[in-house]
């Protein structure tokens, strides 16, 4: 008989989940400095998820309403819940490194096979239960306030079940995939896509015209629910959708709890013969191969994509619908890529966390640490841009306009100085950051990138011209950068 | 160079938090010694280690082979093998071995294959170091920490997860290592170990340094034949145990 019930046991499994995916001691290789601090805070992560979430759900959900389109409330809505869903339980599955002694300690109980099944669906679930209630009672609140059909509350009714959908079939397959070095590294870098994406497509659902989408849709799942005037087959419809979602993402949450923890997954060993040949390098060179290689084969590698993304989903999307690239747009789309590019660096620290050790116990300074991911940020920056620039001579846009598409890497620069002395600061603490500090370094660097991109734009009507207010913003980045780089040369020296 | 010693602590204290893990240690490694940290599961053992390597923030004085606190510059003097191995999971222990010996600016090929044959790595060069099993990642740890042959070796615990050959092969290339002039400080539970490989021993419980001195002072001090009754009485765990021991 068993002693404990399957709440009881979910709860613990719970805490040393979230615990593992908060402080990922066993991954890094660093103990939080102050471990009860660490489990707090592993607690009220998951009220900052849930507080992030109640507010994007508000916030995205009422701009369709200012826009006097309220049925795109639901798209709105809809992404930001799944996005939030799957953002904050994709975590889970890069935890796995860290399951092995859970699986090990749940083996040796006394345990019905029934209870732990249940009990390990209950641990998943609490990972996320928190902001689903959040959400939908942000959603439905929103209905509320707004009257008429409750689009927001359609939407993140929709979006949840989806997220639970996305996340667990992600971790159904990457359970498998993980530790296959190689079809694993490709997993990992898709990881990011749907954040990616649903995080784009927010952005341009309000150029949608729901009046002028095909009636044939309104059976379709997701945009059936902007046929929805009252009653009538198109809520039905979605209601019928929002059933078989949930129940789908019940079956899915199950599935990836018992292949979770149940796996008996063997370590994939490649054996190669391989003959005695070493290549030393420069020791920059060496850094920057290792963040490359170590970016690519993390979770972080889908960041790379995001210059990528950005040109597909925005700049493509502009030129074939027609709009007519002007030079506002184009110093638009600069900024945009720039403050994309902001987020490479910090892709490169977090990747690097797994191994903080080892980079503590060579000669490397942060300094030296941080040239190299300058030197990355710099080359994806120039990448991302150069097509810009081509487009830009094509289109016949005034000449000084190249000049802020080459120095718009300032704030970048800038950004990933102030991204090295955040990540020397959390890795003093002993412990990954959390959500709000990963939320805190976000708004941080979009800060930095905002200062001198705000001064491009304000000298840009002031004067006129690409030349001075490029020039502009070129200075007040290397500022933020000097300041920067002056703070990592004290911590270097502490 | 310092001539006499290759690591001086002195008043090192270790905080987590409320929880002080090292209290006020002072002790000296001397050149050409292996100097033993025994101490029970908490005693602070690895938290000295740390502070020693700067990984965490400490109060004291440290200086590494008169080159002073930890910092990139004295890195290339020390190896380091931790109670888990330390190294970058997503690369091939090529590419790692590669990558220590480019930044360290240090590579000796000849070492290089000798030590990956010495630990049987050779058919795993090209395999991730996360595909690896618990026991070749120590076994990389190992090679990385004695590449660039380092003058002070800080060892935690190096013996987990090795095979008895594997264990044989490192005991082997300590000894040539102090007798080449180099230092060790080693820290372990494992009282056999101890009282094989090391010259002079500390016994730390609690944070504390209770007892210090070569393998015969303490039996001596402590009126016991082995080291681990001398252990067990200077942790005052002997009464402990009888009693315990009367309980079952």
């Amino acid at each position: 008989m068993n002693m404990v019930s399957a709440h009881k046991l979910a709860s613990v499994l719970y805490r040393e989940l979230s615990y593992q995916g908060y402080t990922a001691s066993r991954i890094s290789g660093l103990r939080p400095m102050d471990v009860r601090r660490a489990i707090r805070a592993a607690r009220y992560n998951k009220l900052v998820i849930s507080v992030l979430m109640g507010f994007y759900i508000g916030l995205m959900g009422t701009v369709p309403y200012v826009l006097k389109k309220p049925g795109l409330s639901l798209i709105e809505t809809l992404v930001t819940s799944f996005f939030m869903v799957f953002a904050s339980s994709i975590n889970v599955v890069f935890s796995l490194q860290s399951t092995d002694h859970i699986k090990g300690l749940l083996a040796t109980l006394p345990l019905e096979l029934r209870l732990t099944r249940r009990a390990l669906t209950l641990s998943l679930y609490m990972t996320m239960d928190l902001p689903i209630y959040v959400s939908i009672t942000a959603s439905m609140a929103l209905s509320i306030v707004m009257g008429g059909v409750p689009y927001p509350l359609i939407g993140t009714l929709e979006g949840i079940p989806l997220g639970i959908i996305a996340s667990m079939g992600f971790i159904l397959i990457a359970e498998r995939t993980l530790r296959n070095p190689i079809s694993g590294n490709v997993v990992k870098a898709l990881a990011l896509a749907p954040i990616i994406l649903a995080s784009m497509a927010m952005g341009y659902v309000v150029n949608v015209n729901p009046s002028e989408l095909n009636p044939a849709l309104s059976l379709a799942p997701v945009v059936g629910g902007l046929f929805i005037t009252g009653l009538g087959a198109p809520l039905y419809v979605t209601i019928m959708y929002i059933t078989l979602f949930s129940a789908l993402a019940y079956v899915m949450l199950q599935r990836a709890s018992n292949r979770l923890f149940e796996s008996t997954v063997q370590v994939q060993a490649i054996r190669v013969k391989a003959p005695g040949v070493f290549r030393i390098r420069n020791p920059l060179m060496a850094l920057i191969r290792v963040d490359l290689t170590q970016s690519f084969r993390s979770r972080m590698a889908a960041l790379w994509a995001l210059p990528i993304g950005y040109w597909l989903i925005t700049v493509l999307t502009t030129i074939i619908s027609g709009t007519k690239l002007n030079p506002m747009l184009m110093l638009t789309y600069t900024m945009e890529l720039s403050l994309l590019t902001a987020f490479i660096p910090y892709a490169l620290y977090m990747s690097e966390l797994r191994g903080a050790v080892v980079f503590r116990l060579l000669p490397i300074s942060p300094i030296r640490n941080l040239i190299s991911k300058l030197t990355m940020t710099l080359i994806a920056y120039y990448i991302a841009t150069a097509p810009m620039m081509i487009i830009a001579l094509f289109y016949k846009l005034p000449l000084s306009l190249q000049v802020p598409i080459l120095l718009a890497f300032g704030p970048p620069i800038a950004a990933t100085a102030v991204m090295a002395i955040l990540f020397e600061e959390s890795i003093s603490e002993g412990a990954v950051p959390s959500t709000l500090t990963m939320f805190v370094y976000a708004l941080i660097v979009m800060l930095v990138e905002g200062l001198p991109t705000a001064s491009l734009f304000v000298a840009q009507m002031l004067i006129g011209g690409y030349v001075i207010p490029a020039l502009v913003m070129l200075i007040i980045s290397m500022i933020e950068f000097a300041v920067a780089l002056v703070i990592l040369a004290r911590l270097s020296r502490h | 160079m310092n001539d006499g010693y290759a690591l001086k602590v002195e008043r090192l204290t270790v905080r987590y938090g409320d929880k002080v893990a090292v209290k006020g240690l002072s002790f000296m490694v001397n050149n050409g010694e292996v100097y033993c940290l025994l101490g029970p599961n908490g005693a602070g053992k690895t938290s000295t280690i740390k502070a020693i390597l700067g990984l965490v923030k400490y109060e004291g004085l440290i200086d590494i082979l008169g080159l002073g606190q930890p910092s990139p510059s004295v890195m290339n003097n020390i190896g380091v093998v931790m109670e888990t191995p330390v190294v970058l999971e997503a690369l091939t222990p090529r590419e790692f071995l590669e990558f220590l010996g480019s930044v360290r600016g240090i590579f000796n090929a000849r070492r290089a294959e000798a030590l990956i044959d010495a630990f049987e790595l050779r058919e795993y060069l090209d395999t991730p170091i996360a595909a690896l099993s618990a026991g070749n990642r120590q076994k990389v740890a190992i090679v990385a920490a004695l590449l660039h042959e380092p003058r002070l070796l800080l060892l935690d615990e190096p013996f987990n997860f090795l095979d008895v050959k594997s264990v044989r092969v490192f005991k082997e290339i300590m000894q040539r290592h102090i007798e080449s002039g180099g230092s060790i400080l080693f820290s372990t539970h494992i009282m056999e170990v101890a009282e094989r490989v090391c010259n002079r021993i500390g016994i730390l419980n609690e944070g504390d340094l209770i007892t210090e001195g070569t393998l015969s002072e303490i039996k001596e001090r402590a009126k016991a034949g082995t080291l681990e009754d001398a252990f067990l009485k200077a942790i005052h765990a002997d009464e402990e145990i009888k009693a315990i021991l009367e309980g079952l």
